[in-house]
């Protein structure tokens, strides 16, 4: 479904309900900490992001999303001996591992896990904490690197924008209340000339 | 608790469901033009690689936990990833004003 859906949108909501499906494989496999993380981080962020994505690049691509290359054939045919191959040396390696009864399948607390995570793999903790940050400034750099003759020009209009905005809200409220208020039409108009004082000087 | 009558698990079953999805990501990567669906591909790739590591994680070492450690910096890669691949295809897309992956051909030689 993530790959044959019609439109990509599709597909991403697709690929959400797969990593649904491979949490209740965690589940199954005693791993309660790891399902939890990969609600968070993939359902909750990732895609999240790759929805971002495509609103940012909506472009002609969006209508027809599903083209495929000419590599077609070749690729299911890669995939399909891939497959098998997998298939035959699992039924030949004698991996007949059977968890005896299910409580032979530990639950792993996150006591266990935090001990082990902070004590026997602090530096590669470390090292993930380092490469998120580095992941982090890297995405910044990308995304923000082509704006940068333009983004001037766009920070002051959206400042002007918020200032006319904030005007637009003070006329308002102001004509509303000496409507309301019933003051002489002279006090009006010198609070429009105000206005549009301000807005010129804007 | 879950199957207690008669139905038992098996490794075997989780490499196949691994293989299965490993598969049908690869396939994804090879045809896909759209480069969000190819990022979507390779989610579906190390998804399959992280089942693969806790299957055998709580099959054959039930008292350590180093696989499912491993899957968990695998998130944190994955994650990684995505946030750097989807910064990658936005300056693309900046640049060239689309997303389809034949026209990106900037590094070919």
């Amino acid at each position: 479904m993530v790959i044959t859906g019609k439109h990509i949108l599709h597909s991403a909501f697709y690929l959400a309900v797969t990593l649904l499906c491979v949490v209740i494989y965690f589940i199954m496999l005693r791993a309660q900490y790891l399902a939890a993380v990969q609600i968070l981080v993939y359902i909750g962020s990732v895609i999240v992001l790759i929805i971002f994505a495509l609103m940012l690049t909506r472009t002609n691509v969006g209508d027809s999303t599903n083209i495929s290359n000419n590599q077609k054939v070749f690729a299911a045919l890669i995939a399909m001996v891939l497959f098998v191959s997998l298939t035959v040396v699992f039924y030949y390696s004698k991996i007949n591992v059977v968890a005896e009864n299910s409580s032979s399948l530990k639950i792993v607390s996150i006591k266990d896990f935090a001990n082990i995570l902070f004590s026997k793999y602090t530096l590669p903790f470390e090292v993930a904490s380092v490469l998120l940050l580095a992941a982090l400034v890297g995405s910044v750099v990308l995304a923000m690197k082509e704006k940068k003759e333009a983004s001037g020009e766009t920070v002051e209009g959206e400042k002007a924008g918020k200032n006319g905005a904030g005007i637009d809200i003070i006329k308002d409220t102001g004509s509303s209340s000496l409507n309301d208020s019933s003051l002489n039409n002279e006090d009006v108009e010198n609070s429009r000339a105000k206005n549009k004082s301000g807005e010129d000087d804007d | 608790m879950l199957f207690q009558n008669g139905l038992e698990l098996k490794l075997v079953y989780f490499l196949i469901i691994s293989a299965v999805l490993f598969c049908i990501g690869m396939y994804g990567v090879l045809t896909k033009r759209h480069l969000i669906h190819v990022l979507l591909s390779v989610e579906l790739i190390l998804n399959a690689v992280l089942i693969n590591l806790v299957a055998f994680s709580s099959f054959t070492t039930p008292d350590k936990i180093t696989g499912q450690m491993f899957a968990v910096f695998v998130i944190v890669v994955a994650a990684c990833e995505v946030g750097v691949g989807l910064a990658i295809i936005l300056s693309v897309y900046r640049k060239k004003r689309t997303v389809d992956i034949n026209n990106v051909n900037i590094l070919k030689w």
